[in-house]
């Protein structure tokens, strides 16, 4: 998906696993025990801590992970679950693109704070988690535009309101990212306003 | 809400005043306690008690024998151009480079221009046993006058303003003609308001108050106040069949108690869903004292006021109060960051749609009244920028266009509204107001009404700026006469400009039903969605309609721009970004 140069290998993610608001088990909100399993596949994960009952159904960790990142993942997989008396059980679970980081706004070596929606098994909504994320040794990464990026344009002047020049696209502005190694910007391809500018 | 210990919210089960459910991140807890403290007593924004104190340099001297005697009048000016006198400094004696002592305490509100005048007397020799609460100003000399708004003293770096003096007559000129000397006006944040103190109780050996399971409990902090009544400061949120519950964590403002040795009531209920809840047991202890708890590993027995006989007595129960965290903080409030230079960046984008009506026509949302009336466009802008102007020192503000066709082109869903081709800046808050008429003319309006591209460019120059380590918070004002075409897309784009220094204004004007606005607005619904499931970090929109309302259109802009100091904090909070010096 992304063009990389090929010293790609020592790229890796912080991943903070902040806290999770208003899980549910069996349409109950959870008491205490708690945790999180991060994996970029499924021979890689790491866990967080059980989380006490202080904040119940609206547990924090704050536990900061360091995640190497293999050139070609395409997103990191996030599972909620909570251990009771009968075992462990998955809350919810989410897939998080790296394109989230990639195609933001702020280059991905920024921190980012994100929260996404929990989906349970049969693809229930389920509570929300919080997380920052920042990518290290990605600087010799081209980061594609937002498709929301758009050409900018001006109108024309003219105050008798004749016929005159068409407006004309003045090209892709100039991104966040021009700082972080003066990377041209592509054209963006994907669907949003494209076709209707 | 209302009332802090009232049990309408959520059926008095969660915590009020103290800790909060809705917790992003553990040090947004503290800023969603103030919010909510604040709200309950009905500060729909930020407020912070400003502390003024004057002095003035080679004043005229008016007197035959001696130097003048100078007093200091302050005035605030309402929209109305009436003067209401605040208060007066004392007289000081024979002085011409005077030092007031006195001092006033105004209450700053971000989202209005709060604009002062103050007047410098000489007051003669025979009326210097006279109160000067009782002078006539009219028998006094007058020595000059000055003006300005309270947003002009606290953006400065010193928080320190000084303009020369002037005359009556002078006052109204540009040109302004020394020789009156030179009035300085201090303003600083009352510390107080920033100290907050984080806390975890604790209870052991609660004893049953239920007939078949165990107690329900939850504690009431209240402040006792000079004539002995406790006012209730916060409330925790109720454990359920728990005898040695621990809370959640409460924050609590040090001004909020009083002082740190003030005495605090704290009781301890057994919740009942008919409201009348037993009152288990309670002790009193200061802020200090129960630091010192916490210290030493105690536990405070609570105890029980009960009848025997004629008196009160108090019985000392088994159950103890224990404190298990405390700590202070002190929070750097939004004035700290304008002060260290932090810029509020105004953007603004207006609807061109066609739903606005033919802009010749007088019925038209964008008709330009030959009087000079502005229309509701121009309102917008006007009111929301007289606010923000101050807090943006380049005054260069991005303005944009969308939802019309520039003439033989396309539909374009952004385009600057100043005509260029490249540079979408345009010149104060005049300068948006003559792009505004220059783009009427030049444009056809059409449709449909997206909003994502205009949010986009916004968040564009928002992360420019945010990666470049400026810094700088952007507030985009998009004002719109209808509803959203694109509203996945307008969410998609709010959740990831969720992440960027921006908030986001919107102004509904004329009389389309705005009900998806209020959807985008999340303090009034579910946080933001995308489609990727990606959920907004924070809020980052208010929305307001503005119609219907032919005086009361300040109160509408107070509460548009209400919000804008918290979502600022939020955002300067959870990327733990400090102020600049």
């Amino acid at each position: 998906m992304e063009k990389s140069s090929s010293s790609s290998s020592s790229r890796s993610l912080e991943v903070t696993i902040i806290s999770a608001e208003n899980l549910r088990k069996n349409h109950r909100s959870i008491k205490k025990n708690a945790f999180v399993t991060l994996e970029t596949d499924p021979n890689n994960s790491q866990s967080t801590s059980m989380a006490d009952s202080i904040g119940g159904s609206y547990p924090s960790w704050n536990e900061k992970f360091e995640l190497t990142l293999p050139y070609n993942l395409r997103y990191i997989r996030l599972e909620v679950k909570c251990k009771t008396a009968t075992g462990v059980k998955t809350i919810g679970s989410v897939n998080i693109p790296i394109s989230d980081l990639l195609e933001d706004f702020i280059p991905p070596s920024c921190l980012h704070h994100l929260s996404y929606r929990l989906r349970e098994r049969d693809g229930d909504r389920n509570g929300i988690i919080n997380l920052s994320i920042r990518m290290k040794g990605a600087d010799s990464y081209v980061p594609r535009p937002s498709p929301y990026m758009r050409v900018q344009t001006g109108y024309k002047i003219n105050s008798n309101a004749c016929r005159s020049m068409p407006m004309l696209p003045t090209g892709i502005r100039q991104t966040a990212y021009n700082n972080t190694g003066g990377i041209a910007m592509g054209i963006p391809v994907s669907k949003g306003y494209g076709l209707v500018l | 809400m209302g009332n802090c210990c009232s049990d309408n919210n959520g059926g008095g089960w969660s915590a009020v005043g103290g800790s909060h459910n809705n917790i992003l991140t553990p040090g947004a807890t503290v800023n969603e306690t103030v919010d909510f403290f604040l709200k309950s007593r009905g500060y729909q924004g930020l407020f912070a008690q400003i502390e003024l104190s004057f002095s003035a340099t080679n004043l005229r001297d008016r007197d035959v024998l001696s130097k003048s005697d100078p007093m200091l009048v302050f005035y605030s000016k309402g929209r109305d151009g009436k003067l209401e006198e605040l208060g007066r400094t004392e007289v000081i004696l024979n002085s011409l480079n005077p030092v007031w002592i006195t001092k006033y305490v105004i209450t700053y509100q971000f989202e209005v221009v709060q604009n002062l005048v103050f007047h410098v007397y000489d007051v003669d020799t025979q009326f210097h046993n006279v109160p000067v609460k009782m002078l006539k100003l009219d028998e006094q000399q007058f020595l000059g006058e000055s003006s300005c708004a309270l947003s002009e003293i606290v953006t400065k770096p010193t928080r320190t303003l000084t303009q020369s003096l002037v005359s009556r007559e002078e006052f109204n000129r540009l040109d302004r003609p020394q020789g009156r000397g030179e009035l300085t006006v201090r303003a600083e944040e009352c510390i107080g308001s920033k100290t907050m103190t984080e806390m975890i109780l604790r209870c052991s050996d609660i004893e049953y108050k239920d007939l078949f399971s165990k107690s329900d409990p939850f504690l009431v902090i209240s402040k006792i106040v000079e004539s002995g009544d406790p006012i209730p400061v916060c409330k925790t949120e109720v454990i359920k069949n728990d005898l040695n519950p621990t809370w959640k964590p409460l924050c609590l403002n040090i001004q909020q108690v009083g002082s740190k040795d003030s005495p605090l009531l704290i009781e301890c209920f057994n919740f009942n869903s008919n409201g009348r809840h037993d009152l288990i047991g309670e002790v009193q202890k200061s802020l200090g004292d129960l630091e010192k708890l916490q210290h030493n590993e105690q536990g405070e027995n609570l105890f029980l006021p009960t009848v025997v006989g004629h008196n009160y007595q108090n019985k000392v129960l088994k159950s103890r109060l224990f404190v298990d965290k405390f700590s202070e903080s002190v929070q750097n409030t939004f004035l700290d960051y304008i002060a260290g230079g932090c810029e509020l960046s105004f953007m603004v984008a207006i609807d061109f749609t066609a739903s606005n009506g033919n802009s010749r026509l007088p019925d038209s949302l964008h008709y330009i009244d030959p009087s000079g009336r502005p229309n509701a466009y121009q309102k917008a802008i006007l009111e929301v920028g007289e606010v923000l102007q101050f807090y943006d020192t380049d005054k260069r503000f991005p303005a944009w266009g969308f939802g019309a066709r520039p003439i033989d082109g396309p539909v374009s869903h952004c385009f600057n509204l100043n005509g260029s081709n490249y540079q979408c800046e345009v010149e104060g808050i005049q300068g948006i107001m003559t792009a505004y008429a220059s783009a009427l003319r030049n444009v056809s309006l059409a449709g449909p009404t997206l909003f994502g591209p205009v949010i986009s460019n916004a968040s564009i120059i928002a992360s420019q700026a945010l990666a470049n380590n400026q810094q700088k918070y952007f507030v985009l004002l998009i004002i719109t006469d209808g509803v959203i075409t694109d509203l996945q897309e307008t969410k998609d784009a709010l959740v990831k400009a969720s992440d960027l220094p921006l908030s986001i204004l919107i102004v509904g004007v004329g009389g389309a039903d705005f009900k998806e606005m209020e959807v985008l607005d999340a303090d009034k619904g579910e946080r933001l969605e995308s489609t990727a499931g990606r959920i907004a970090s924070r809020d980052i929109v208010q929305f307001v309609p503005f119609r219907d309302v032919q005086s009361g259109e300040f109160l509408i802009v107070q509460s548009l721009l209400a919000e804008l100091p918290l979502q600022f904090l939020t955002y300067m909070r959870r990327r733990n970004i400090h102020p600049l010096n």
